[in-house]
Parts: C-alpha cells; structure tokens; sequence
C-alpha cells in the first residue's frame, strides 16, 4: 500500500537548511498496524504528513496504492486524499462550531454525496464509536476521549484504507487511550491499514511493524516475527 | 454544502456576538449615511424634473456689465419676451414672463369676509403659463385661466384659507386694498422640487390697469421679469443664443454709453443647483453641497468599508486551523473559497438590513432637520436598488475576498503543524496599519473640512454685517396706511418706553434684493451711471447702529435733506477718488429723473460699509438717500424698522402692536425680527453646514467602531504575552501602554497626511467668498486641537481593550493558548 523510496525531507528559512527526512526507505502493507516511535524532532511528523499526501518530499519517491505521488499536485493529492485515507490527531482537531453528527459528517460532504446517504454512513460511524448519543453535542462539550472517538468516527466514515494518527493518545489519560487503542485495534482486525506515530511504547505494543526514527533516518524496524536494522 | 456553510456562518457570527455587532452596525451606519445622503442628493437633482417639457425650457438672464460693475440678474425687462416671440418664431415656442410687483410680502383680502392674509409666492404670469409648465388645474380651464385682465388662480391650499370649503371660482379677491381679482382657476401647489412656488398667480394683462399706464411695460431699462423661453423642438439653445447679441443691439437702444449687455439661456433644469444670479426666485441649491455630501457618503461609506475588511480578515485567521480541518478532509480550494464568500455575503446582507431599518428610523428626522419631504420612494426606485445591489456586491466582494483568498490558499500540512501561518503576516499588518491610517485620514480632512466651513458660515453671520440685529423688529409696510402714515406711526411708537428707535427703509438689510437708481458722481465721466441705493427714511443709521465715519446724518434740522443730500459708504470712496471719507464730503452727484432731469445731490456723511444685500457678495457702493413723507415715491419704503429696548422684547412687541392698531385698523400687524429673517435668509447655509457636520461625526463613529474592533482583536491576539509580560513584572499601565502605542502612532501618522491636504481643500473653497476667515495660527490651532482630539478618541477607544487584556489574571491568559 505504501512504499517509499530515499525519501527526503528539507525545510529551508532564510538561513538554515534542516533536513527532517533523510533518505526513508520504507514498505507498509494492506492491513497492517504499524508504529512510529522516535525522540521529538526525530522527523515522525513530518514523515505521517508525507505518507498523508499533506506534504511533498523533496527528495524520493513515494508509491500510495501502486500510484506514484511524490511530484503530485496539492490538488491531485487531495483527490486521492479524499476517501482514502483518515486522520487522527493529537488535539482531536474537531470543529468547534459544528455538531459531533456535522463533524463526522464533513468528509462526506466533500465527497458530494447525497444527503440520505450521508445520514446514515455518518450515524453508522458514530455508533460504531458508541457516541451515538452524542451526535448532537458540540465538541467542547464532551471529555477528550469522547472527542478522540468522534474523530476516529469521522477518520473511517468514508471507509478509509489507511487511516494515520497522530499520537491519538497523547492529550488523553490511559484510560482513554487505552480506550482509543482498542478501537484502532478493532479497526485494523476489520482491514484498516493503520500507521500511527507515538511516544509511547505501551501504544505501540498494539502494532505490528514498528519504525524507530532518529535524526531523519530509520535506526531501528521491527516486523512482528524479528528485526532488522 | 451551502446548508453547512450556512450554519457555519450564522454559528460563527453568533459566537463572536460583539465583534459580529461591531462589524456589522459600522457597515449598517455607512449604508444607512450613504442612503439618506442619497435620497438627499436626488431630490436636489430632481428639481424641476416633473415639468413634461422641461428639456426644452429654458430661462433668459442678463448680465450687464460697466467699467465698475457687474450685475448677473436672472430677469429681464418687460419687452424682452413678447420681443423674443416675435423675433424667432421659428425657433420659439411660447415665452412666459413672471412678475413679483417688487414686493416682498402681500396682502389679500377676501372681498365677502374682509379677512385678509398674507401671501408670500405671488406672480403676475403671461396667460401661456399653463402651455409652458406642467401645473395642475383642478377647477378652471388652463386655455383661458389668465386670458382676461384681473383673473387670479389660486392653489388649493390658498383657496382653503380664503374660501373654506366654497367652491372659490368666481369669487373677488382684493390687492393692496382696492384692486379687485376674481378666481378663474384653482392649482395644486407645486411639487416641492421646483425652483418657484406659486401660490397665486395673476394675469399679466391686469397690468396696465395695476399701474395705470402701459408705458412701463416698454421699457428696456428696468429688468424686473423673469422670462422663460419654450424651445421648438429639435432648437439648440446654443442656435438662438447665437442671435442674441444682434437682438441686444437692435432693442435695447437707451441702454448707457460704455454699459454691455448679455442675454443668455440657462436650463430650467439648471436653474436650482447651478444658478446664483441676482434676483432668484427663490433660494436655490447649490451643486457645492451635492458633491460635499456626494464625497461625505462615499467616505462614508469606504471608511466603514474598510472597517468591515479590516475585522473580517484580522478575524480570519483564528479560522485557520479549521480551514486546515477542512484541507484535510478533502475540501477544495475552491468551496473554501465559497464558503468564505458566502459567510462575507451573509455579513454583508446583515449589514444592508440594519441599514435599511436605520434609515427608516431617521428618515423622518432627517426630512425635519433639511425641511425636505424624503420619502422611501425617494429610495425605492429601480435605479437605487440597482445601486445598493451592486454596492452589496462590492462590498461583499472587497470584505470577503481577501480572507477568502488569503485561507483557501493555506496549505493543509502549515497550518496544522506549523503555526506560522496562523499568525499575520507583516504584510498583512502593514495593510491593515495602511487602512487605518487611511481611515483616519479621511476622518481628520471630515472634521477640519466641515469645522472650517462652520466657521466660515458664522463668520459670514456674525461678523460683517455691520448693523445691529438685535432687538430690531421689521415691518412689511408697503401700500399699507402705515407708510401713508409714517410719521404719526413713529410719533406715537416712541411715546412707548420699549421702543428706542423708528425708521423706516426700501429693502430688508441682508436680503439679496438689489435696487438700483440713477446716481452718478459729477465730474466723473467713466464712473458708472447707475449706483446701488437704499432709500432710508431719517434715524436709519441711528436705530441700525451704523457707524458714521465723517459729516452728519440726515436730520429734521436741515429739512432739504430728501431735496439735496445723500450718504455715501466707505466702498464709494473709491469711485469718487476720495482718500479719506472727510475728503468726500461735499462731493456732488448727479441724479437722473424719469424725465431725463439732472438734479445736483450733496453728499453729507459717509458711514462704514455694512453688508445691505447678501453677505456672500463684496460690499458695493452704494448711495443712501432720504424719502420724504408724503412723496409719490413712498411706495420706495416697503418696511419699517423698530428697535426694542434691551429685555422688554414681550411689552415692546405688544406696544407696538398697540401702535399699528390705533393708525392703521385695516392690514393685519405682521413683524419679523430682523436677526431672525437674516437666520432663515441663510438657513439653507446653517442647515448644510449642521448636516454635514452630522455625517461629519458618524464619520468618526464608524471610524472608531472599527478601530476598538481592531483593538479588541489584537488584544485577544496578545493575550499570552500579555501574561508572560505580567509575571515577569510588567504593570497594567506599562501593558496599556504597550497596546496603545502602536494605534496612537497611526493616529499621529493620520492627522499629518491630513494637513496638507485640507489645506489645499479650504484654500480652493474659500476663494469664493468675498468675506472668508483668516486662515493663519488659527488653522494651526485647529490643525493641533483635531489632533489631540482623534487621539483621545482613539486613546478612550483603544484603552478600553487594552485594559481589559492588561487586567486579566496571568494565568489565565497564559493557559488561555
């Protein structure tokens, strides 16, 4: 599903060049649950943003779906973005005017599908997150992990292949991470490809494939059955 | 989608509910300001509009002009239009001439109830009044109305006040207590968008009968008429003002050696904005103040526009990181865009309802403070709501396409991680600064612009009148028996202890009305034939509080006074090559009778200059001469002029009302204070001057509105360095300060770009006035005092934001990020 090649990443100011990325060679398959661990800085970021199609590399090639995207349009990418891939975010990234059925219902929306329809993908989805009862709340009425849940919820309403998160349990105590852990868990044994950048080891116990990045590069990649380096 | 947009859009605007108020209320009072200065500005375009013919219409004015003077009359004399009939008949239609009597007030009595009333809008008009002007007969035949000598149509309103509800045709009206008319006709009174009223109209043919002669009637000297030519159609003017000057030559045969005379044509439709000869009709408009408020409304207007730019794209970006949501979630650039557009448009439209509510509440009040009847038909037709619609588009377009550009640009992947984006860019500061600075530029020109014309307004008023307008009480006294009985009237008035001073004179000082007479300086050849002449009778400087500069005033002691004396004013001095005013004394003219007698006049005294005829021309000379009672000429005293005692105003009035009775027991005892009747004379002045300065502060307003939104945005913007500031010891002045400074700059920044900009304005403006104010240190002193005053406002304004952020508790405003 994702494969990259020498990918690089270069942010230039005005008189510092800093490399994020440096030379990430990298291969994730349908229906894993892979793991990115690293210090801050390490580059985790700015690799789920490239992998999200947020971003281009500077350098590299980078395969999504067999497709070659590394030199795509911000148009282009936000055509295959759309229906195919989710995001999960440390800070929930709700909208704070819409409800949690509008939230959840956005991609869709953009997706131009008809309303009917949309009722009821978005109401599945929000079930499927036990927040049902919700769906007529705002977010700054509800607690982190129900936020968290909303957002898995509008990540997979348009069944998404991939879906990346951002440290999803980073602003939430470990009983609602665990919580969120297990729905992305249950995601995955559903078929949900699933790359998640984390802190924390306990988190990326639930992973399969785990990526250890320092200073831009891949020090350190553990499949479930042994490592390489 | 557009559904989500909407709601979006109503939450958003609900959730910032001050900012949204602010921002919208600004634009409401813009377009509110822009609309009734609107409605004002077509009705002044409006004038004479409603006649069918009115392209073809048009008035002749003379200009004559001497080594000396220069006269801009808008009437002609009597012969002038029958003559132009007669001359161009191929490229003329009809001609009406209009004749007032040269009085300024008349009475008319009901010949059944001998009640009589005052009518102020009285013509003599040929019979082809009807053909030329679209005017409504309600009763009558407008073919023959004015054919036969003595016929009278009345408006409505007129025929309600002398007849109730009687049908009036046919019924006798009487003029100047003998001179019977009968109704033949009754008109609806003429919409208020035209340049005359008419409230009785008399036939021309009664003339000769009025005056007992035809004579006048022939003569090319005396140019009391106004005339309107109707054009053929498909005649330029241009083609029959070409042939004027040959018409000139030919008819006006006694006209003086070295004196020229131009005829011209002027667009009645011209006629109230653009015409300010002497001798109107009425008080006209003047184009000045429909550009001055043209040019205050789209101030106005751009000012609150700039506001509604200014908040609306310094509150986008707290949208970025939703528009960052959006990006990620699939939304294209250009619903981003839309849906900014539309949130803009949604504004917009809440800000064109406001207005449209706001004008509806003034509208009323607006019409009492011009004395103008506006209603919403004046802007509720087809080509104002074109307007407002494309201003609604505009506006819209202008407040919502920068954000909108600006955040559908963002790139998803910046404004979720990096919060670069998030916060202004320095060019985005620099153009909001730029924007301010620009508001209040124009802010500071309004109040300087409208200040100095203020001024100049009181300054024309107040100071160079040269009499005394206090206490004084003028009397209309033509054909009354008061001027018969002038003496015993005054004999009898003064025995009052309320009253100090009688006299008695042929034209209200200050008025326009102009009076010429035939007094030439002996021994001067070039000097023009004619002079300016007030006729007076005795105490007239004594009771105007007219100083003498040298000699005497006219006396009793010298009982030839009215045979052999003049005065003259400073302003003659001149013509008659005299250095001081003593030096004139002695000096003789020369007064040509209607039989062509010369008769030697001495001058006697030379008072200081005093402004007799309208303050907004130069001071003349002039020539003050002394009636005599009982003379035939006593129809040249059309008023009487009482001054009253210091503080007794009530008893003097009753006193003299007393007087008038017991010598005069037929005409009604009307008055009018003469500072009172210079007010109205030039209330259309003090009313524009009040109405600009009305918009002038709305100005300000919106103004300010905007700038305590921007303050209160960069307040909730620097909350957390507010904080930091706070817990590393800063205190709630010096965090005041901070915030302050930066808008207090652009306020100084504004007021200086100004300067010189208002200068060249009110340096342009000014030179139209003969009598303006000294622009010197007390510009400078106007200059400094709006300075310091936008600042306080500004300070008042921004201060209050500042110190709310500056007063919030550290930690809360740290934790707030």
């Amino acid at each position: 599903m994702i494969k990259t090649n020498n990918l690089k990443k270069v942010y230039t100011t005005d008189e510092v060049e800093t490399t994020a990325l440096n030379g990430i060679d990298l291969e994730i398959s349908e229906g894993e649950f892979c793991a990115i661990m690293g210090p801050s800085g390490c580059g985790k970021s700015t690799l789920l943003n490239i992998l999200g199609l947020l971003d281009n590399p500077t350098e590299g090639t980078y395969q999504f779906l067999d497709y070659e995207v590394s030199d795509k349009s911000e148009r282009e990418r936000a055509r295959l973005r759309k229906g195919n891939i989710g995001f999960v975010f440390q800070s929930f990234n709700l909208i704070d005017e819409l409800t949690v059925f509008e939230n959840v219902e956005l991609p869709l929306l953009y997706l131009g599908m008809p309303e009917d329809e949309r009722k009821e993908k978005a109401e599945a989805a929000i079930d499927r997150m036990n927040m049902i009862h919700r769906r007529n709340h705002f977010p700054q009425q509800l607690s982190g992990g129900q936020q968290q849940r909303v957002a898995i919820s509008r990540a997979v309403v348009a069944n998404a292949k991939l879906i990346l998160a951002d440290e999803p349990t980073g602003n939430l105590d470990s009983d609602h991470g665990d919580e969120v852990m297990k729905l992305l868990a249950e995601l995955n044994d559903q078929g949900t490809t699933i790359v998640m950048v984390t802190h924390s080891p306990h988190d990326a116990g639930y992973a399969e494939h785990t990526i250890n990045l320092f200073d831009g590069q891949i020090v350190q990649e553990e499949v479930e059955d042994g490592f390489h380096v | 989608m557009i559904k989500n947009y909407l709601k979006i859009a109503f939450r958003n605007l609900g959730k910032r509910k001050g900012f949204t108020f602010i921002n919208v209320l600004g634009l409401a009072i813009g377009i509110a300001s822009c609309l009734l200065i609107a409605a004002y500005v077509l009705h002044e375009l409006s004038y004479d509009q409603f006649h069918e013919k009115s392209d073809r219409i048009y008035r002749v004015t003379q200009t004559t002009e001497t080594s000396s003077k220069n006269e801009s009359g808008a009437t002609t004399p009597f012969p002038v239009g029958p003559t132009l009939q007669n001359d161009f008949s191929g490229q003329i239609e009809k001609t009406v001439r209009f004749f007032d009597m040269q009085e300024e007030v008349r009475t008319i009595l009901n010949a059944q109830t001998e009640e009589s009333f005052r009518v102020d809008h009285f013509y003599v008009v040929d019979s082809t009044f009807f053909d030329v002007f679209s005017a409504d007969l309600v009763r009558g035949n407008p073919k023959t109305a004015l054919d036969e000598p003595r016929s009278a149509v009345i408006t409505e309103e007129q025929a309600r006040r002398f007849f109730g509800d009687e049908n009036p045709i046919g019924k006798q009206l009487i003029f100047k207590g003998v001179e019977e008319f009968t109704v033949t006709g009754v008109m609806k009174a003429l919409p208020e968008t035209s340049h005359f009223q008419v409230d009785m109209l008399v036939s021309f043919n009664s003339l000769p009968e009025l005056y007992g002669s035809r004579e006048f009637l022939e003569r090319w000297f005396w140019n009391p008429c106004w005339t309107y030519v109707l054009l053929k159609d498909g005649v330029a003017p241009q083609e029959l003002e070409s042939q004027f000057s040959g018409f000139v030559d030919k008819n006006y045969a006694d006209r003086e050696k070295g004196e020229t005379i131009t005829l011209s044509l002027q667009s009645l439709t011209d006629i109230h904005l653009y015409s300010n000869l002497d001798q109107e009709m009425e008080a006209n408009g003047s184009i000045f103040y429909v550009y001055l408020f043209s040019v205050v409304a789209v101030l106005i207007l751009v000012i609150a526009g700039i506001n509604f730019m200014n908040l609306s794209t310094a509150r986008s970006t707290e949208r970025a990181r939703e528009v960052g949501i959006r990006r990620v979630l699939g939304a294209q650039r250009g619903q981003l865009f839309g849906q900014f557009m539309g949130e803009s448009m949604l504004m917009t439209g809440l800000g064109f309802l406001m207005a449209l509510f706001l004008v509806y509440l003034s509208l009323p009040w607006f019409n009492k403070f011009l004395n103008i009847p506006l209603g919403a038909e004046v802007i509720m037709n087809g080509k104002v709501i074109a307007g407002l619609l494309i201003l609604f588009v505009i506006v819209a377009l202008l407040a919502g396409l920068y954000p909108a550009l600006y955040l559908s640009g963002f790139k998803p992947v910046s404004i979720m991680h990096g919060s670069k984006s998030t916060q202004s860019g320095a060019g985005e500061k620099l153009l909001r600064k730029g924007l301010v600075v620009f508001q209040f530029t124009l802010s500071v020109v309004l109040i300087i612009g409208t200040l100095i014309v203020y001024l100049q307004l009181q300054h024309m008023q107040d100071k160079k009148m040269g009499f005394d307008q206090e206490q004084v009480v003028v009397m209309p006294i033509t054909q009354t028996l008061i001027a018969w009985e002038f003496d015993q009237f005054k004999e009898k008035a003064l025995k009052s202890p309320h009253i100090t001073g009688v006299t008695g004179m042929s034209k209200i000082l200050g008025s326009d009305r102009q009076i010429f007479s035939k007094y030439s300086p002996a021994n001067q050849p070039d000097a023009p034939p004619t002079n300016m002449t007030l006729h007076v009778r005795h105490d007239f400087l004594e009771t105007y509080g007219i100083e003498l500069l040298a000699g005497r005033s006219f006396s009793r002691d010298y009982p030839a006074d009215a045979e052999n004396s003049i005065l003259i004013n400073k302003s003659m001095l001149n013509q008659i090559n005299a250095q001081t005013p003593r030096d004139a004394l002695g000096a003789r003219f020369y007064y040509t009778t209607a039989e062509d007698e010369r008769k030697p006049f001495e001058v006697i005294g030379v008072v200081d200059d005093f402004n007799y005829t309208s303050i907004k021309k130069e001071i003349s000379p002039l020539v003050i001469n002394l009636v005599k009672e009982g003379r035939p000429t006593v129809r040249n005293i059309e008023f009487a002029t009482v001054k009253l005692a210091a503080g007794s105003t009530q008893n003097g009035i009753e006193d003299l009302r007393a007087t008038w009775k017991g010598v005069n027991h037929i005409d009604p005892f009307t008055y009018f204070f003469q500072d009172e009747k210079l007010k109205e004379i030039y209330k259309s002045e003090a009313q524009m001057s009040s109405v600009s300065g009305f918009f002038t502060l709305l100005c300000i307003l919106v103004a300010c509105l905007g700038l305590f939104g921007l303050a209160s945005y960069t307040a909730s913007r620097r909350t957390k360095e507010i904080g930091i500031r706070k817990t590393l010891g800063a205190s709630v002045p010096n965090i005041v300060a901070l915030l302050s400074k930066d808008y207090l700059k652009l306020i100084v920044i504004s007021n200086i770009i100004a300067w010189p900009v208002i200068y060249y304005l009110v340096v342009q403006w000014l030179q139209e006035f003969p009598y303006r104010i000294e622009l010197g240190w007390n510009l400078a002193a106007i200059f400094v005092t709006v300075g310091i005053v936008t600042i306080g406002i500004g300070l008042l304004t921004v201060s209050y934001q500042s110190l709310r952020a500056a007063l919030i508790n550290p930690v809360d405003s740290i934790q707030q990020e």
